[in-house]
């Protein structure tokens, strides 16, 4: 844009000066006796005698002589500034020519003729010499213009391979020194969808703003620029401690992608971010995706997080059971880590644990069994899940199928430097050894499954404090109430496994979480005939 | 009574970016002094501009204090009071603000030391001690989960490294609208040196070790170098800030 005004101003200067010069010849009397030397020359020319002081005097000037003149220089003055740069260089010197001769031939006719005097010498001269002035720079011009098509054409090249790599910022860069064309909007609004589905909203906005100044009207442009800075200015950080959620579209071109994945919509927020439900678009597979957005970490921790992430993803990603969600993916992005896994259709075992909505007794039995099964598993791989909660068992009641999530997850945050404890969750699953930093083993996934037994066979917790530390206290060294003196109905086998579970010290409960299946499964057999 | 104040702050052996603040003044008339530490927290530039923000305000409102006459201990707390309060307010107000700033906060402890009376104010894990006939005493209380476990004997001082709420906080300036600072006021005597540090300190170097320096017979600042050295060479992680002042009369 800039350059293209600068060059119409560039331009408008030289016409500019051919205006001013003929408004300065045409106001200036008299002029100087030099200019008039030409129409001097073409009275000779047609035959003129040279008597006296005045030569012309024998001719008559018509009364209409000098308004026609002014006319002749208006329209002349015109077509020099606005039709002969139109010209090609040789088009222009002919016609150039030909108006001067045709000028000279009517002042000659005139004066031979009808005996009039017409004096056009000033306006021939001032064509012959304003007019290569102006033909020479309109050439340059067309030089100028076909050397910045070329340009530009090779930008938008450049910027269309920029925007397929992904690398966003580049591409708007090369844009930003184009002219405007359709082909520039049209690029320009691709990667300012682009920057929006990846989140990148200030770029985003910058880039609709730009194209605003051009284009307008093309799409949705002023809409999206208003949308962005509303989006901006709403604090979307504030409200939501830990994590940001993305902007979701509901046109799916427009949705959010997290690297090759696209985000249909918000399933939740955990301890580390928001969690997505994406689609592969190559196998058309429903995926959950977990964030762990770089927000929340001190800068220079962020690297010790990263690195943790990966790492423990990895290791999570080598589980392969039918109670564990699977992870197929991990990925990055400039504010965030992630890891695609299996979509679980149902709910949380969370959703289980108030009074009135608790799970049949023998359910939690059989459901519990699972977990512990997939617990087993893990702790002979050497993975310990750390943070056996609800909300992490995930219950399709449907096909009665459970599947244990996060595996590792805990591990990647609980080290970091955080003082304001958004990443910490409360320790109402904490075992006693993970409250005083001893070193965890399986034995602590098996409390903290003790600890959600407890819950959802009651709909309480076993220990409840005002603060963390209450609560740590109670962990370490209270008793809970027994489940049969919440719900009398249980069977006491509820209470022994529980118990068993929830010993505080780790070589008294189940020595490994295939023994707590097993007690599981026996009880389901005795108590409720469940084979 | 002539004080001899020093301090020093570092960013410490891993962080490239130090968000601790610290900072000292005499003023009515040389009569008092004023110490503060600041600690940080929040990430991105938020810890940095929270500690600095707390410093700012202490010094501003302290030093436009005058006291007419002789100040007794109720005014110089009800003055420290008012003055955490407005800090409080302060960064507050630009949490809410900016969202990029929603996380920040800063630990403080302020030392306001008139003739031989210290009152002392702080919030979060920045300590004061006492050094006094070679016995070095904690004068603040860590508003911290940690500390509050240890205190209803839930773990031991021994648990302190390793439980996962080593790092959280229970109280900071800040964070919350209303804070109550913890106050206290303490006697100085002659050759009594007082210490505010910020917890890269105390996490670096054990009591034992802090003590040996102060005893050391050699000038404040010579002191002060010695403990961020000695801390940094035990590899201190956190950033490393410490004031020493001593009464010699």
């Amino acid at each position: 844009m800039i350059k293209r005004n600068t060059v119409i101003s560039t331009l408008l200067s030289v016409q500019a000066i051919v205006v001013v010069a003929a408004l300065l010849i045409n106001t200036v009397s008299p002029l100087p006796e030099q200019l008039l030397l030409a129409d001097q020359f073409i009275y000779e020319l047609a035959g003129g005698k040279v008597t006296g002081s005045d030569p012309q005097a024998a001719l008559t000037q018509p009364y209409w002589y000098l308004p026609a003149y002014r006319t002749l220089w208006v329209m002349l003055v015109c077509f020099l500034v606005f039709f002969l740069p139109l010209f090609s260089m040789l088009a222009g010197v002919l016609v150039v020519l030909l108006l001067a001769t045709l000028l000279l031939v009517m002042q000659v006719a005139a004066q031979t003729r009808l005996m009039l005097w017409l004096p056009l010498g000033v306006i021939i001269q001032f064509t012959l010499c304003s007019s290569p002035l102006l033909l020479l720079w309109a050439q340059r011009l067309r030089m100028w213009r076909a050397l910045i098509s070329e340009r530009d054409s090779a930008l938008i090249e450049l910027a269309t391979i920029n925007v397929q790599q992904g690398k966003l910022e580049q591409a708007f860069e090369r844009l930003k020194r184009c002219e405007p064309t359709d082909q520039l909007t049209e690029l320009g609004y691709e990667l300012a969808v682009q920057q929006e589905r990846r989140r990148a909203f200030s770029a985003a906005s910058t880039t609709y703003q730009w194209l605003s100044t051009f284009a307008p009207r093309y799409k949705d442009v002023t809409e999206r620029v208003q949308s962005l800075n509303t989006l901006q200015t709403s604090k979307p950080f504030e409200s939501l401690a830990a994590t940001h959620t993305l902007k979701l579209d509901r046109d799916d071109d427009r949705k959010p992608v997290l690297g090759r994945y696209r985000i249909e919509r918000e399933l939740g927020r955990g301890a580390m971010g928001v969690v997505y439900l994406g689609i592969d678009p190559k196998i058309s597979r429903k995926v959950a995706i977990k964030t762990l957005s770089y927000q929340l970490f001190p800068e220079q921790e962020l690297n010790d997080v990263k690195n943790r992430f990966f790492r423990e993803a990895e290791a999570a990603g080598r589980l392969t059971h039918p109670n564990i969600v699977t992870i197929y993916d991990v990925g990055e992005e400039p504010d965030l880590s992630f890891i695609a896994m299996d979509y679980i259709e149902g709910k949380s075992l969370a959703n289980y644990l108030s009074v009135d909505d608790l799970l049949p007794v023998p359910t939690v039995y059989y459901l519990l069994a699972q977990v512990a099964d997939a617990l087993d598993y893990a702790h002979s791989q050497h993975i310990v899940h750390r943070d056996i909660k609800p909300s992490n068992l995930l219950y399709n009641a449907s096909d009665n199928q459970i599947k244990v999530a996060d595996f590792g997850i805990a591990r990647i945050t609980d080290d970091s430097c955080t003082k304001t404890g958004d990443i910490l969750g409360s320790p109402l699953y904490m075992s006693p050894e993970q409250l005083k930093g001893d070193s965890v083993t399986g034995a602590t996934d098996i409390y903290s499954l003790g600890v959600s037994m407890y819950q959802l066979l009651t709909g309480k917790f076993p220990f409840s404090g005002d603060s963390i530390a209450n609560l740590a206290y109670q962990i370490l060294h209270k008793k809970y109430k027994s489940v049969r003196d919440i719900r009398p109905q249980l069977p006491i086998s509820a209470v022994r496994i529980v118990n068993k579970a929830m010993a505080k010290d780790p070589q008294k409960r189940f020595e490994s979480a295939a023994a707590m299946a097993t007690s599981l499964r026996k009880a389901l057999n005795k108590d409720f005939g469940v084979a | 009574m002539t004080l001899c104040v020093q301090g020093k702050t570092d960013a410490g052996c891993i962080r490239t970016e130090n968000e601790d603040r610290i900072d000292w003044w005499f003023f009515g008339g040389s009569n008092m002094l004023c110490c503060a530490i600041a600690d940080g927290m929040g990430g991105y530039e938020g810890g940095g501009l929270a500690s600095q923000l707390a410093i700012s305000v202490i010094r501003e409102k302290m030093s436009s204090q005058s006291f007419r006459d002789a100040p007794n201990i109720e005014t110089m707390e009800n003055h420290l009071t008012a003055a955490g309060k407005e800090a409080n307010a302060v960064i507050q107000s630009m949490r809410k603000a900016e969202p990029r700033l929603s996380k920040m906060g800063t630990t403080l402890v302020v030392a306001l030391v008139h003739q031989q009376q210290m009152c002392l104010m702080h919030a979060g894990d920045s300590r004061c001690y006492l050094f006094r006939n070679n016995i070095l005493s904690q004068l603040t209380r860590d508003d911290s989960v940690v500390q509050q476990m240890i205190d209803n004997g839930s773990i031991t001082e021994q648990d302190r490294e390793r439980t996962p709420y080593r790092n959280l906080l229970v109280k900071a300036v800040g964070v919350e609208h209303c804070l109550d600072y913890s106050l206290s006021n303490t006697a100085l005597l002659k050759d009594d040196q007082v210490l505010l540090c910020s917890d890269g300190l105390f996490n670096a170097l054990s009591s034992e070790d802090i003590a040996a320096q102060l005893a050391l017979p050699i000038s404040t600042a010579e002191k002060v170098d010695r403990l961020i050295d000695m801390s940094l060479s035990k590899g201190a992680t956190d950033n490393v800030s410490v004031i020493v002042f001593t009464d010699k009369q």
